[in-house]
């Protein structure tokens, strides 16, 4: 009689037996392939869940991963746009100065030093463009103030606000004629009018004719107060500018010749 | 029926990573825990084993009798070793450390067999080991309780 022990050794021994002899013969065996095929497609049904479960979990990674690259792909664009959108803007506008440049009205403001901000500053245009000392300098049609010094190719500009500039004016609806002036702190001032001048608020004063550099008739601004303030020991009313010096981008020169031409 | 659920969660497993990585033997360490923790006939165990492996074999590895023949060899020799062990040091480290050591040599074998990199391979089985630990420690407290109120 054989114990329980060797009962186990000899079934584990002939299990493995077995296993070695299907290892080698199984290749062998006419329908060994039947059986494979049979088995896979009766696990197959079993294994379907999880086999729809990792397509899903598949596809649904790769649509995150299209996602992510379509985000990706999206931003280098929006970068490509932006590079190309400020290179277009820049080469715009380095068209636009180039045409300002070529003009023979329009001079660009190329430096204004804060120290003198109501004082002067500076355009790119000079004695080979024709211009010369004392010609007045416009913004839209009024007046901005007046060429101090030229140089070949840049001049300086008097500007309106500056206290050395003094300008003939006229009250264009009393036709008092008088004189303005600005105190260097962007204000202008009206001065010597007479003591029974009939001016007030709203009334436009313009340039007075009083040199062949100085035509008549350009705006300068409007009366903004009637109370009288003294400046330098003159009586003075305050002005409204018509320019606005502190969007002083582009001006032109002319010259009373020009203006009668 | 909890040998048939065992062998479908290893392969469900292998269905669901599809190769990318090797599947976890919880078939084969269920078998080690019942078989070493139970006082079932070690028989029907091997035959178990035996047609477990038979049948990965036909759906997975295609070399019919070579999983077959690595779990009953490993549940013999498992059981083997076990049946020198007294009694009062069958703990439940001790379940889980014969559990695993056969596991670990299955692995090594299908490893050779897998042919990957080395990289990939150090990878795989690496995963396979992290995924068995666990396991390994709940039937470990399993048989500690069992143990423990067995002696109570």
């Amino acid at each position: 009689m054989i114990n329980e022990i060797e009962k186990q050794w000899i079934h584990g021994l002939c299990a493995i037996l077995i296993s070695l002899l299907l290892l080698v013969f199984s290749s062998q065996l006419k329908y060994g392939g039947v059986v494979a095929d049979m088995s896979t497609r009766i696990l197959n049904i079993p294994e379907y869940p999880v086999r729809k479960l990792r397509e899903g979990i598949i596809d649904l990674s790769m649509w995150f991963h299209s996602k992510d690259r379509l985000y990706s792909r999206v931003r280098i664009l929006e970068e490509e746009n932006t590079h190309l959108r400020t290179k277009l803007n820049i080469s715009e506008a380095v068209s636009l100065a180039r045409q300002i440049d070529q003009s023979s009205d329009i001079a660009r403001v190329t430096f204004r030093a804060p120290s003198s901000w109501w004082s002067e500053f500076r355009i790119n245009k000079g004695l080979s463009d024709g211009l010369v000392p004392g010609q007045l300098v416009l913004q839209d049609g009024a007046l901005v103030g007046r060429i101090a010094a030229v140089e070949k190719s840049f001049s300086w500009v008097e500007l309106i606000s500056s206290s050395s500039l003094l300008v003939p004016a006229v009250v264009e609806e009393t036709r008092e004629v008088a004189v303005v002036a600005g105190d260097d702190m962007g204000d202008i001032w009206l001065l010597y009018l007479p003591d029974n001048s009939n001016a007030s608020e709203g009334m436009t004063v313009s340039t007075a004719i009083v040199n062949d550099m100085s035509p008549p008739g350009i705006p300068i601004g409007t009366i903004s107060g009637t109370d009288s303030y003294y400046l330098g020991g003159a009586k003075a009313i305050p002005l409204e500018m018509k320019a606005d010096l502190s969007r002083l981008y582009e001006v032109s020169a002319i010259s009373y010749e020009e203006n009668v031409n | 029926m909890s040998y048939l659920c065992f062998w479908f969660l290893q392969d469900f497993l292998q269905v669901f990573l599809a190769g990318n990585i090797l599947v976890p033997e919880y078939f084969l360490l269920f078998l080690l825990y019942r078989s070493l923790s139970t006082e079932e006939s070690f028989i029907f165990f091997l035959w178990i084993a035996f047609a477990g492996g038979l049948l990965w074999d036909i759906r997975w590895t295609g070399l019919i009798g070579l999983t077959s023949g690595i779990y009953v060899s490993g549940l013999i020799m498992a059981r083997w070793v076990w049946s020198f062990i007294p009694d009062t040091g069958k703990t439940g480290f001790m379940l889980s450390f014969f559990i695993w050591f056969p596991i670990f040599f299955v692995s090594l074998a299908r490893l050779v067999v897998w042919g990957m990199g080395r990289d990939l391979l150090f990878q795989a089985f690496m995963i396979q080991q992290a995924c068995i630990i666990p396991v390994l420690v709940i039937f470990a407290v399993f048989h500690s309780r069992k143990v423990a109120s067995d002696n109570a």
